[in-house]
């Protein structure tokens, strides 16, 4: 059974050492930061991973983190070494979904998106011409402020309060957990769309 | 406990992680071979503290610091944090200190 005293402990020392990566206080933090970040984009490209950003991965490895810390009862000595070694299992894991996900070898298939008009000028390379049309299907059957919401989260990477700033100004207004919840939906359509 | 390796292992190992980070792909064995050393890393402040100084100068080789990625970085940590106070509204998570 969990001691749930020594289980906060442990999270809270864990989570300390984590804020520092995503919520930097000083340049010597926000540098550390960059350099975890850029080493999670690096294993994205060798895993062709292009589905995902690293704040994907980060929330992912971070939850399994803490579960870990709950089920073990363990003090994590080194949180950052720590969630790299989580992060590459999640993204060998997420590179496994996308090779059952797509019917084309994941290493010879390129998606580009063409950034200045997402809905009408998606630009894809690929060696298997056959299914490659079928994205650009997808995306087209979203509507359009659904369209524009993964574009600006997905392409743009902007954070959920920027999406909303950005959907606000060409009148749509959304709050932040309804445009994610409303994101969410859109990609979770699309991928079946895909499938 | 430290992890003890010896002396000579270190280089040894710092100059693996740097090969195998500067990879176009990984293969599974390469994928395992990079958790290993991370691994030891976690119960190594030393192997730990190079192999972050391997990541950086990765970082820079790849060209993974230049404006346009710390731009994107600083939104994926917004993101982060957004992401996690909603766990946090969610319940799913208590008693966190995170972004205090």
């Amino acid at each position: 059974m969990t001691d749930p005293i020594h289980f906060t402990q442990a999270k809270k020392s864990f989570e300390s050492e984590i804020s520092r990566l995503l919520n930097p206080k000083n340049e010597k933090e926000k540098a550390a930061s960059n350099a975890f970040f850029a080493y999670i984009k690096r294993l994205i490209n060798q895993f062709d991973l292009y589905t995902a950003t690293p704040d994907d991965i980060i929330s992912e490895a971070y939850i399994r983190a803490v579960n870990f810390i709950k089920t073990r009862e363990v003090e994590i000595k080194s949180p950052e070494a720590f969630m790299k070694t989580i992060s590459v299992n999640v993204i060998r894991e997420m590179n496994r979904k996308q090779i059952k996900f797509s019917s084309l070898e994941p290493n010879e298939l390129e998606l580009k998106v063409k950034l200045d008009d997402f809905s009408t000028n998606l630009v894809y390379e690929d060696c298997y011409n056959s299914n490659s049309n079928s994205i650009k299907v997808a995306i087209q059957k979203l509507n359009p402020i659904d369209r524009k919401i993964i574009f600006l989260w997905k392409v743009e990477e902007l954070s959920w309060k920027e999406v909303v700033k950005e959907l606000s100004s060409s009148g749509e207004n959304l709050n932040v957990v309804s445009a994610r919840k409303r994101g969410q939906r859109a990609l979770e359509r699309l991928r079946k769309e895909l499938n | 406990m430290e992890n003890i390796i010896a002396q000579s292992d270190f280089l040894i190992l710092v100059e693996e992680y740097q090969a195998l980070g500067i990879l176009n792909k990984l293969s599974d064995s390469e994928a395992e071979r990079l958790i290993e050393i991370l691994e030891l890393a976690q119960s190594n402040s030393l192997l730990n503290y190079l192999i972050q100084e391997v990541d950086v100068y990765l970082a820079n080789k790849l060209n993974l610091l230049n404006s346009d990625c710390l731009y994107h970085y600083e939104n994926q940590r917004a993101k982060l944090r957004e992401y996690l106070e909603s766990k946090l509204e969610d319940k799913l998570f208590n008693q966190t200190q995170l972004f205090n």
